[in-house]
């Protein structure tokens, strides 16, 4: 979480797309999403900069006990564009910073990370360990 | 006892016709279930392998029906037969959502569900979660007793327990509240029970005595109770009369309470509570899990003396001495580090018939589930069901394993939690000692014939779908993220519907038993 990734590519993507508005959330602009900074970027920074999302969720399970528990709250924007229906997905970490942004679209739920914290390197390769994951998405 | 004739099948419908909604059994009354095995054989054929992560599927289950809860995460399904309707509470984490009833944006708290026609359910009522921080929203749990049924409820009524908070550790925000349910559609607040908590969890409620299990903790703790883990033990209640609710004790592992100077486990301070289920005041035992998710432990406690034990004293309720915390303790075991005590339900009186010549032809199991905490299996193993043999209440001893393997289905790359999470918990006779139902995340909800408890095997599953609604959830690194279901709880109505609650936002499926799982709870 020490690294901060400016969100460029999101505005480069978002450019190609015009936005629709879905129900009375708001539906973020390019230029808007582009001043979310992952690694710093605080909830009130993002309400600011993209306004009152569709959805959130907290789950909130710090009672959990799990070895990577965190309260995982996640803000969701939706709007429509020429490659359909998409929603916005923002994750922040526990200490209310996001730390992951990506879209979500299509008729199989494909999600693009736009932009992630940097991904923490011992955790990573306990991963890699256990699973030989290699993809980045969905 | 209540018998089993109170319950037959319709084959027109395919349905089991309701037992009775004052049924005598927990936490309704305190008989348990005598169980009759039909003699069906036992599992004809493997489980299949499941299709792409991305679509529905079924084994031995069908769809009946579907809401999607406003697209909110939900923790916890409770099914209640009131007033010759079905209706459903379905228990929210944390978050906020339009509802569409109301046109407002309102915290998640508690859906309210006519499920009477489970083709059709129709959503009647949200009940709002705490507001301010999404942080401190959420209801996760819920309780519903009836006024007839409780000791001193106003008759007529229906009263609905439930956390108030999301187990988010802030300090001090967090109480078990009640609300009027007697119009489900109109539910109106009607007290606190108890504020200035944190970590309220999941609670159990007796409705023929009132007697209330309350999880919770505080933080900071000025009481001087400690854990480890999750920072919740029990605050137990007399709700008999819910307008004037009466304080009996906290409650946990030895080693919790201040100033204790021994503890059991393989952590100190032990592990925080997760959920306690009541058997009722005639088996008069309460089933303990403890860690949730790790370091895990199970408790079997004397119910008479639990809620006795400080009968008279100043100090015990809530400081109690090691020797009044071990008093009601019947039984205790220690889990593997890496499996923590999430759930623990039990069934007595499991006949076996290859034991019928012997004296133990009877066993008494308790369900013990973990609870898997990793999106995408990410440093941590498999967490598993366990069945228990506490026959014997001072020495449980696990006898069998309830596991399903990453393959078919490649689970851990599907995306979200792999791995159990709860039993059901309801005492329903048609499937009691018979089916262990239990909720597997991203494998949707998993049914095991326990028959023969030394040698379950898997019979039923259903895997719903991603909809629209359902949330991505990402590894903690941000590395990889999958929009894939996540079965979070799963409970019984009293027809026999299963029913499943998402937290990923996917909504509520219910479904029933077909084939091969069916022929093993018929009468």
């Amino acid at each position: 979480m020490k690294h901060r990734l400016v969100l460029g590519a999101i505005a480069a993507l978002w450019g190609i797309f015009g936005c629709a508005a879905h129900r009375s959330a708001s539906v973020p602009s390019s230029a808007n999403i582009a001043t979310i900074q992952v690694g710093s970027s605080t909830r009130a920074d993002v309400k600011a900069a993209i306004g009152s999302p569709w959805r959130v969720t907290n789950y909130g399970e710090v009672y959990c006990g799990c070895p990577h528990r965190d309260l995982q709250e996640v803000w969701e924007y939706r709007g429509t564009d020429s490659a359909g229906p998409y929603r916005l997905h923002i994750e922040f970490d526990d200490g209310g910073i996001a730390r992951t942004v990506a879209r979500v679209e299509g008729p199989n739920k494909s999600v693009t990370i736009l932009a992630s914290s940097k991904p923490d390197k011992s955790h990573d390769a306990e991963h890699h360990a256990h699973h030989h994951h290699s993809e980045s998405t969905q | 006892m209540t018998t089993l004739n109170r319950w037959f099948l319709v084959p027109a419908l395919g349905l089991l016709l309701p037992l009775s909604a004052t049924a005598d059994y927990p936490p309704n009354g305190s008989d348990i279930p005598t169980i009759y095995l039909n003699g069906a054989p036992r599992r004809p054929e493997r489980p299949p392998a499941p299709n792409g992560w991305d679509e529905q599927s079924q084994w031995n289950t069908e769809l009946v029906g579907f809401n999607d809860l406003q697209g909110r995460s939900t923790y916890q399904p409770l099914i209640v037969h009131q007033d010759a309707r079905e209706i459903a509470y379905m228990a929210h984490h944390a978050g906020l959502m339009l509802n569409p009833l109301t046109g407002e944006m309102e915290n998640n708290g508690t859906s309210i569900v006519d499920v009477t026609h489970p083709r059709n359910p129709r959503y009647l009522a949200h009940i709002p979660g705490p507001g301010g921080s999404v942080d401190a929203g959420g209801s996760q749990m819920v309780h519903v007793c009836s006024g007839d049924v409780l000791p001193h409820g106003q008759r007529g009524k229906w009263y609905l327990l439930r956390t108030h908070g999301n187990s988010s550790g802030m300090e001090a925000l967090e109480s078990q509240e009640i609300y009027d349910v007697t119009n489900p559609a109109n539910p109106q607040f009607f007290t606190t029970v108890v504020g200035e908590l944190s970590n309220t969890h999941k609670n159990w409620w007796e409705c023929d005595t009132g007697i209330a299990y309350l999880v919770a903790g505080n933080v900071p703790d000025p009481d001087g109770w400690r854990h480890s883990g999750s920072n919740q033990h029990l605050k137990i209640y007399d709700l008999s009369n819910p307008a004037q609710p009466v304080y009996i004790r906290d409650f946990g592992l030895v080693g919790q309470e201040p100033q204790g100077t021994v503890y059991e486990g393989i952590v100190f301070p032990p592990p925080g509570i997760h959920g306690p289920i009541s058997a009722g005041s005639r088996a008069n035992r309460v089933y303990m899990p403890y860690g949730v998710g790790a370091n895990g432990a199970f408790q079997i406690v004397d119910r008479n003396v639990l809620l006795h034990g400080c009968d008279g004293s100043d100090t015990c309720p809530f400081t109690p001495t090691s020797a009044e915390m071990l008093a009601p303790q019947k039984g205790f075991l220690p889990m593997s580090p890496d499996q923590g005590g999430h759930s623990a339900f039990p069934i007595f009186g499991l006949p076996i018939p290859e034991f019928h010549d012997f004296n133990l032809n009877r066993r008494d199991i308790v369900v013990l589930v973990s609870e898997s905490g990793a999106n995408f299996c990410e440093g941590e193993g498999p967490h598993l069901t366990f069945l228990v043999d506490v026959t014997n209440e001072s020495t449980p001893f696990p006898i069998s394993t309830l596991r399903v393997p990453e393959f078919p289905g490649d689970f851990c790359n599907k995306g979200g939690r792999f791995g159990t999470h709860a039993v059901t918990e309801s005492f329903y006779p048609p499937y009691y000692g018979k089916l262990a139902i239990i909720s597997w995340f991203n494998a949707g909800v998993r049914i095991f014939d326990i028959r023969d408890p030394f040698d379950p095997e898997e019979v039923a599953y259903f895997i719903p779908a991603p909809n629209e609604n359902t949330i991505v959830n990402c590894n903690p690194s941000g590395t990889r993220c999958r929009a894939a279901i996540q079965t979070n709880n799963v409970e019984i109505d009293d027809r026999g519907f299963i029913y499943l609650a998402d937290r990923a936002g996917t909504g509520m499926h219910i479904i029933r038993l077909t084939g091969h799982a069916r022929r093993v709870v018929e009468p």
